[in-house]
Order: structure tokens, then sequence, then C-alpha cells
């Protein structure tokens, strides 16, 4: 066991969930694929970890190896680099208290992006990075590349998601702030029997 | 062509807003998974050791040790390769010196009538004792089997007049590696006994270890249950000095006989030297070869662990004219 693996485990804990989210949002609505991808970049960030050179850096740091890996799986699927994930499984990280539909929706609109597309989105929105770290992290040519794939990623996923939700049996947010009304949570109710079916 | 502004209305509206975007983010972003942080820091810990190494070093370790059994095997090859080749150091024999004094006169005719006798490699000294004439001779053997010299010595024997007749061996010491020593220790002879009745089996067998050096006293054949023949070699109680494999192929068996190394009749080869010191093995050298005149300088003793090297050298290098004092030997002795 590297002696660095406590340090490693302290680091991590503040920017544990967002990993694991950026995980599920890069892998498709996979489980086992963001499964397999937070396995390997938990073990890439320990081997590396004395390649982190300032802490205050090390969300940054992980979330670029978490994109690495990303990348990686994506060009060779067969490649197993640590473990045979049949010997040694990950605990079981996806616990869900509750059905999230709007999670749900999102994760499918995400997986219609490109890969690099999806990575720059989830890196702005859940990873709350700036276009110059996002451009650090993704390794692009010039901050303008970054930008625009930003834009036209945002324009896809509104796209999509606005025909996920008029698709029938789709939860449809028609109004975020009129909460108790009591037209609109029985068309939720509607909604939400004809999707069960 | 302009679109209406109730199409571009229509459009507006089902284009999603960027509040409800963030709402969708906020259902990702909320997710919670903390409850699981404790049993992924567990396995981060206990599979830590699963990672790849980043050094050179590391990698290199790694694979050593994940082909541990490969390279045992090579390491074990490559120093057992490495011993055989060790060159070690043998003591060959080059020959005998065969000795003998004669008083009468007409013996010496009869000892020049020998056929064996090189006059070439024999040394003769004649001296004068109580108004006697005594000769002695010296005749180097090179390259000469045991077996032989004791041949020529029954011959001289058997010559009345002919006094004390002595065989020395002559040795030098050879380094070759240790795996051509093994092999030569041990003299093998192969033979297709297919075909081939008792006796020219026993005939054969004979006649091959006899080439070897090695004396048979009787050789012998039975039959088992099944027929098969089996052989029976009695050996020789004196004159064996090495061992022997001898495979023989009868068919529909073979045989493998080994004789491991006898002792024989070597110089030195009864002294107890067990407890004595150098100067004590000296005595008992020069006792035994007193007609040499051995001096103390003339006697090397060496030890090693039990064994004791004792090394004889009176010879015409040291600036020994009399020939027939010459002695070379060298013999490795064991504690007992």
């Amino acid at each position: 066991m590297y002696r660095d693996t406590d340090k490693f485990i302290t680091y991590l804990e503040p920017h544990y969930s967002d990993a694991v989210n950026y995980c599920t949002g890069l892998s498709k609505v996979n489980r086992d694929e963001s499964k397999d991808l937070l396995q390997e970049s938990l073990l890439k960030g320990l081997e590396n970890f004395s390649s982190l050179r300032d802490d205050s850096k090390f969300r940054s740091w992980f979330f670029t190896i978490i994109t690495r890996e990303f990348y990686n799986s994506k060009r060779n699927k067969f490649r197993k680099k640590f473990v045979s994930s049949d010997d040694i499984e990950l605990p079981e990280i996806f616990i869900e208290t509750q059905k999230n539909d709007q999670k749900d929706l999102l994760l499918k609109a995400l997986s219609t992006l490109k890969s690099k597309e999806r990575s720059a989105v989830l890196l702005y929105e859940l990873g709350g990075f700036s276009i110059e770290e996002i451009y650090i992290i993704q390794k692009e040519k010039s901050i303008s590349a970054i930008k625009s794939r930003l834009s036209r990623a945002r324009e896809k996923l509104r796209d999509c998601i606005s025909k996920l939700e008029t698709s029938p049996g789709s939860m449809k947010i028609k109004n975020p702030n009129n909460i108790g009304d009591i037209q609109d949570e029985t068309i939720d109710i509607i909604a939400g029997l004809k999707a069960e079916k | 062509m302009k679109q209406s502004i109730s199409s571009q209305d229509s459009k507006q509206k089902n284009k999603i807003s960027e509040d409800n975007m963030n709402i969708y983010w906020s259902a990702l972003k909320d997710e919670d998974h903390s409850n699981s942080f404790y049993k992924t820091s567990v396995w981060l810990k206990n599979n830590s050791a699963l990672s790849k190494p980043k050094t050179k070093m590391g990698i290199m370790k790694q694979y050593i040790l994940t082909h541990k059994v490969k390279f045992s095997l090579i390491i074990f090859t490559a120093l057992l390769l490495a011993a055989c080749n060790m060159p070690v150091t043998q003591n060959e024999s080059i020959g005998h010196i065969l000795s003998w004094t004669v008083e009468n006169p007409e013996t010496v005719d009869k000892v020049s009538s020998l056929p064996w006798v090189d006059k070439n490699n024999l040394s003769v000294n004649v001296k004068e004792s109580d108004n006697n004439e005594v000769t002695s001779y010296n005749l180097v053997l090179a390259n000469s089997s045991l077996e032989d010299v004791q041949m020529y010595s029954k011959d001289l024997e058997s010559i009345p007049g002919i006094i004390e007749v002595r065989i020395t061996p002559l040795t030098e010491e050879v380094e070759r590696p240790l795996y051509s020593k093994m092999l030569d220790d041990v003299f093998k002879i192969d033979i297709n006994a297919r075909n081939m009745s008792d006796e020219e089996l026993s005939a054969e067998v004979e006649r091959q270890l006899k080439e070897g050096g090695i004396d048979v006293e009787t050789i012998n054949f039975k039959r088992d249950e099944n027929n098969r023949r089996l052989i029976d070699i009695k050996m020789s109680e004196d004159g064996n000095k090495k061992g022997f494999q001898l495979n023989i192929n009868d068919g529909y068996q073979k045989m493998r006989i080994e004789e491991k190394y006898k002792k024989g009749n070597l110089p030195m080869e009864d002294f107890d030297i067990k407890g004595k010191n150098d100067n004590e093995i000296r005595q008992m050298v020069k006792e035994r070869f007193k007609d040499k005149n051995l001096q103390d300088s003339d006697i090397n003793i060496s030890r090693e662990g039990d064994k004791v090297t004792v090394d004889i050298d009176k010879s015409s290098s040291n600036g020994n004219e009399n020939i027939q004092d010459n002695i070379k030997m060298k013999m490795k002795l064991e504690t007992k």
C-alpha cells in the first residue's frame, strides 16, 4: 500500500460526490461503465499522487485524471489496466434513495452528446470549472475551441431535453415556482402513471 | 420566407429555459454519494497495491514479482551452467615409473631382452656395494595404464635376481570444467547385446572394461521369471581405480550397471593421517619412500578442511642429477 493513500483519501473526500456524478454523466447511463471509470481513476490517481505539486489543485488534477481515463476507455474498450474487475469490485457507490426523473432525463440527453462535448459541459456545470481550467483539463488547442464546444453542447442539451419532455411519459417542468398548484400536481400524477405503464 | 411570429413563439416556447436547465443540473449535482465514501476509501486502501508503479525500477520489480517462477528457473539454470563450467583442479595420471634393482649380471641381460623395455626412457645406475655391483633401473612408462605396468612388474618378478620392483604413478594437475571432470570420472560402456549369446556378451563386457582399466573377476548370466537375461559382474578386489557405467541394450530391456570409484593400491592411501601434523605426515612419507632420500623441502603439504594434499617433487628440475632418486607424486588424503 502506498504511504500516501491516507492523504489521497483525505484530499478526495470533499470532491468525492462530484467525481462520482461526473463519472455518471460521462458514462451514457451505464452504471457499470461509470463504476469502472471511477475505479480506474481512483487507482490511477493514487499511483500518480506524488506528481501533484500543488495540493490546492487536487480537484482539477483528479478531474483531469477522470477525463483522461474516459477518453482512454473510449479508445480501447477491452483494455483492463490494473485489476480484473471480476476479482476486485468497487463496493456499491450508487445508492439511490429515491427516483429522480430530472436526473435521468439529463443523463439521457448527455448520452446524445459527443465525448468531448459531454465532458466539457459536465466540467462546466457540475465541476464548476472555468473555461481556462477546462482548456487545461481537456488539453485543447485554444480557449475559443472550448467556448464553442460548450455553446454547442448546451444548445444540444436543451434541444434534446425539450424533445424528451414532450415525448409521452416524460416529466415536464411547467412552472418551477408553482409549488402546490393542484392542477399541476394532477397533471404530474397522470404523467407519472403513464410512465409506469 | 420569414417565419410567422406564432411559429417563432412556438419554437421559443418549446426550447427549455435556462432556469429549467439549472433544475436538471441541480438534480445531478445534488446527488450525494457521501454514504459510499467510507466503503470506497477502505477499498482503496486494500487495493492500492494493485496499481501499476510509475518508476522504471518499480515496473521492473513488479514484472519480476509477477513472473518470479520463470525468473527463478532462468537464474537457477544460469547458475547450474556456470557451476558446471567452473574450472576445477584434477590430478590426472600421465604414466608410471617402474623401478627395480638387479645384483646378478646375468639378470641384467635378461632384463635388457624384455620387449617392453624402451631404452630411450630407461635410466640406469650402477653402484658398488660390498664388492657387489648393484644395478638400479628406472623406466618411465608414459601414458601407461596401471594394468600394463603391473603386467610388466610380474614379468620382472618372474626373473630370478630381480630385487625390489616398485611402481610409482606419475600425475599432473589439470584444470578443466567441472562437468568435464564429472563425465571423466565415470567410464561409460554401451553394448548392443541383441543377438549376442551369453559367452559373446561376457567376452565383450570384459574386453571393454579392461580397455578402461577395470578388472573383472567373473561375469555370469541368469534368467528371471520372464526369461530375461540378467548380468552378474564380480569386480576384482584390487586394481579398480575408477567408476564405470555399463549400459546393455538387450533387445527387450536395457540394463545399467554402475560401479563407483573404488580405492585401489595407491601409494600412501593406507596412511592414517588423523590428528597428524605436517611434520608427522612428512616423516611418514619419508619412511615410505626411504630409498628416495626425500628431504622436507621435497614434500609439500596443503590442507583444505579434512583433506590433505601431499605433493612430492624430487626431480631433475630441482637440480637432482641422480635420476633414480626422482619421484614426482601428488595425492589427496582424507582424515578418517
